[in-house]
């Protein structure tokens, strides 16, 4: 078998995190979705806004926050590269161009998932159905990995998969704990006897990891927010956990050196060392809660830092090309 | 036998059909008795599968991409064993007589020299590569995948009306009209004996690799790649289809560079050495440094690399003028000049009008033939005898006196027909034949070929942009030999 083309591994790479991320944000929305009726309700999918930073292109675009522009926002919407149908628009392109190495189930089921969100309609978006629209797109993004986990030949590019997956994964944890544990801060500022909608919120927040289940098999008892906090961040164990999802890139990056005997991972090994010993330090710091934005920041950045040299050491970039707010397919036209 | 009529045509189906042979009836009536709303229904769902597995040609748009299926007739055109082995032989006759005449016009030109075609023709045909003069491509091989449009007349009669050299391209429908026929229509393929068409990759390959070039390092194992000018060509899905039965990957011009004259893909773990590209890029756009100096789809150096004999492209450059409309007229006498044999395969009737008495008959007749200016202009300054009016025969006639040389003359072609599924029941519809042939040491034909359709009433347009579909092409087995083939269903 000859070597794999760098524009492949990289094709494989984000592909598996738009639909890391389609999942993600599905969640999201969904349990956003369960408690559309909520009082806090606008200042809640404002939160959503800040997760990803799009406040300012939102207000631009579609003035005051509702729930039902914001979910149309981060849905169906195409002028929003940020949106579900985007994420699964530019995860299909990277399908169709890795249609040589996928198996033809799996491009089916990308194509088939991506002809079916497309037709999804405003009715989809309302009050009664939104939930269940969430539930079924990240069925889907599920079931996408689910074929690709099952059909996909375990080459090197299996690594750049499950590299792009971990990472995007490791990257939508990190957001998402920052933009709650702030929003938080802000609340407890202003009422602090306000336990009960804490333990509520907490609880919410588990379930946009649809870790609850787990979190209460490690966990047994109160809902201490430092306890789910640090569960998120740390457990070896919880699949959504930064520390899990760093020791697979680095199980990957193992591979790749051992394995397939491509020995220049070595930049990319160091950033991922560095990212697992602060993770380390991080979840012995009593105080981290005091620090908090400014360890996301870093792990975000750290992050950043090895896609950035996956794309040096891999994809031949001498700079990461592809913003990650932007869709991405690799072609030789500019068009999309 | 319903109400199916085909006319004065020659059916592929109904035609003789107990002479040809004694198979026929038994698929005829297999989709004659078959109910034809549930038929219907089954051929709307092989559709959406199409579609579904990505079986389709692509159309972009600003901000959409299109995935169209090509339409596909659910009922198979059908050849005989004894037919196809005339095919066969007349494929791999015609394609061995080009490149022989290709190799011949790059080298010593003995058939320009012996005054058998006019020079003109060939040394001014804007296909015609200069760069090409004196090289000697492994094998001896220009045109290594050729496929040749094939019509058949009303009395049954195979005639060739082009050949395509340069980069053909529908045989990936081929292999997915047959997967697509046996996943949706098991019943009606039960207990058939058909040539198989799966082995095309395998085929495809094993041509390719005998086609390394002197100067690939390790020639048991060449690196072979597919090249494409990317997701947005239309014919991606074909490309793709290519590399996958071949197990090569597809590369795009910017996965490749060359380095000391030899051609590299970038790859995860450096620079890799190519050996053979199967290329479904123009000549056009290959190589910057000798054509078109604003062609972002090919890389810098290949045609050096291939001129040092350390890649071999295919098919070759400068293929083009074998294929020429021009060219064309004169393929009876370039068999039988380099082979020394008759055509197998006699093309259309064709009037070279820059020779007295052609020119003669053409005037005497203009009325019933088909005029057509030999340029590039394709299409443009086609006069259709029958069907022009008195003032425009007397303009073709003008303009044809004015430069004989650049006409040539053919009568009013007829296609056959086959039963096709229609909004009530099997209708007559006009089709071709595109037999794919792949030559390395050797030329081997694809059992059959792209079958396409014209499915609108009446039309002989068979293209896809007009209108054009494909059926499945059924050869079958002869059934002396059906013990030996038995793996063949």
């Amino acid at each position: 078998m000859s070597m794999l083309l760098s524009r492949y591994a990289e094709a494989l790479f984000w592909f598996a995190r738009y639909i890391e991320r389609s999942a993600s944000l599905a969640r999201i929305l969904n349990v956003q979705a369960s408690f559309w009726q909520d009082h806090s309700n606008q200042e809640n999918w404002a939160s959503i806004l800040s997760l990803y930073a799009d406040t300012d292109r939102f207000n631009e675009a579609h003035g005051t926050i509702t729930a039902q522009k914001v979910a149309k926002f981060y849905i169906t919407d195409r002028e929003n590269p940020g949106s579900i149908l985007s994420c699964l628009w530019a995860a299909r392109e990277n399908a169709r161009l890795l249609r040589p190495l996928i198996s033809v189930s799996m491009w089916s089921y990308i194509n088939v998932s991506y002809n079916e969100m497309k037709r999804l309609s405003e009715r989809d978006l309302d009050a009664a159905r939104l939930s269940r629209t969430c539930e079924s797109i990240a069925r889907t993004c599920d079931a996408i990995m689910g074929v690709t986990e099952g059909t996909y030949y375990r080459d090197a590019g299996w690594r750049f998969y499950q590299l792009g997956l971990w990472i995007e994964r490791a990257d939508q944890t990190s957001r998402l704990l920052d933009v709650k544990v702030a929003q938080v801060a802000s609340h407890n500022g202003l009422d602090q006897s306000d336990t009960i909608a804490d333990a509520e919120f907490w609880k919410l927040l588990l379930h946009s990891f649809e870790a609850y289940h787990a979190f209460q098999r490690s966990k047994s008892g109160r809902m201490d927010p430092r306890k789910v906090a640090n569960f998120l961040m740390f457990n070896q164990s919880f699949p959504r956990s930064l520390t899990h999802c760093i020791g697979e890139i680095q199980d990957m990056l193992n591979d790749l050196y051992m394995g397939f005997q491509l020995r220049h991972v070595a930049s990319c090994y160091e950033q991922v060392e560095m990212l697992l010993y602060e993770l380390e330090a991080a979840s012995n710091d009593p105080h981290l809660h005091l620090r908090f934005h400014g360890f996301n920041d870093k792990v975000q950045n750290r992050l950043f830092a090895i896609t950035n040299s996956l794309g040096k050491s891999f994809f031949g970039h001498e700079t990461l090309s592809q913003d990650t707010e932007q869709t991405q397919t690799q072609s030789q036209s500019a068009t999309e | 036998m319903s109400n199916y009529d085909p006319c004065a045509f020659f059916c592929e189906m109904s035609s003789n059909m107990s002479a040809r042979s004694s198979q026929l009836e038994d698929i005829w009536e297999r989709f004659d008795q078959a109910d034809f709303d549930t038929l219907k229904m089954r051929s709307k769902e092989a559709d959406l599968e199409l579609f579904n597995l990505g079986v389709t040609f692509t159309v972009y748009s600003d901000k959409n991409v299109i995935d169209r299926v090509l339409p596909f007739d659910i009922i198979p055109r059908v050849i005989t064993a004894t037919e196809w082995e005339t095919l066969d032989r007349g494929v791999v006759q015609r394609v061995a007589a080009i490149n022989a005449f290709l190799h011949d016009i790059y080298n010593q030109r003995h058939i320009l020299n012996d005054g058998i075609i006019p020079p003109e023709l060939v040394l001014e045909n804007s296909n015609y590569r200069e760069t090409m003069i004196g090289f000697e491509p492994a094998g001896k091989t220009y045109t290594h995948i050729s496929g040749t449009d094939i019509i058949r007349d009303d009395d049954g009669k195979f005639m060739v009306l082009e050949d395509n050299v340069r980069s053909p391209s529908g045989v990936s429908y081929v292999v997915e009209n047959r997967h697509l026929m046996e996943r949706s229509f098991p019943d009606l393929l039960a207990n058939l004996k058909l040539r198989k068409v799966s082995d095309y990759g395998t085929n495809l390959f094993i041509k390719l690799c005998e086609s390394a070039p002197n100067g690939c390092a390790d020639k048991d194992n060449p690196q072979v790649v597919v090249m494409s000018p990317g997701m947005f060509n239309s014919a991606y899905f074909e490309h793709i289809f290519l590399a996958r039965e071949m197990g090569v990957p597809v590369v795009e011009g910017q996965d490749l560079f060359c380095d000391d004259d030899k051609v590299f893909m970038k790859t995860i773990g450096g620079p890799r050495r190519v050996d053979v590209i199967y290329r479904r890029i123009d000549d056009d756009f290959l190589d910057p440094d000798v054509f078109r100096p604003d062609s972002t789809l090919g890389v810098k150096g290949l045609v050096n690399a291939m001129l040092k004999g350390n890649v071999t492209i295919a098919n070759a450059l400068g293929t083009g003028v074998a294929d020429d409309k021009a060219v064309y007229a004169y393929m009876p006498r370039i068999i039988k000049y380099y082979l020394d044999e008759e055509p197998i395969l006699d093309n259309v009737k064709t009037y070279i009008c820059r020779e007295k008495d052609a020119l003669l008959y053409t005037l005497a007749h203009m009325d019933e033939l088909v005029v057509k200016p030999v340029g590039e202009s394709g299409g443009y300054g086609i006069t259709i005898g029958p069907k022009a009016t008195k003032e425009e025969l007397d303009e073709a006639r003008a303009a044809l006196l004015a430069n004989p040389s650049n006409f040539i003359a053919q009568p009013m072609i007829s296609l056959s027909v086959c039963p096709t599924l229609g909004e009530t029941g099997l209708v007559p519809r006009h089709v071709d034949l595109r037999p794919f042939a792949i030559t390395g040491r050797g030329t081997w034909v694809l059992p059959g070929g792209l079958t396409r359709v014209a499915l609108k009433e009446g039309s002989l347009i068979v293209n896809s942009s007009q209108g054009g579909g494909t059926k499945d092409t059924w050869v079958l087995a002869e059934e002396m030999s059906l013990k030996n083939e038995g793996a063949d269903a």
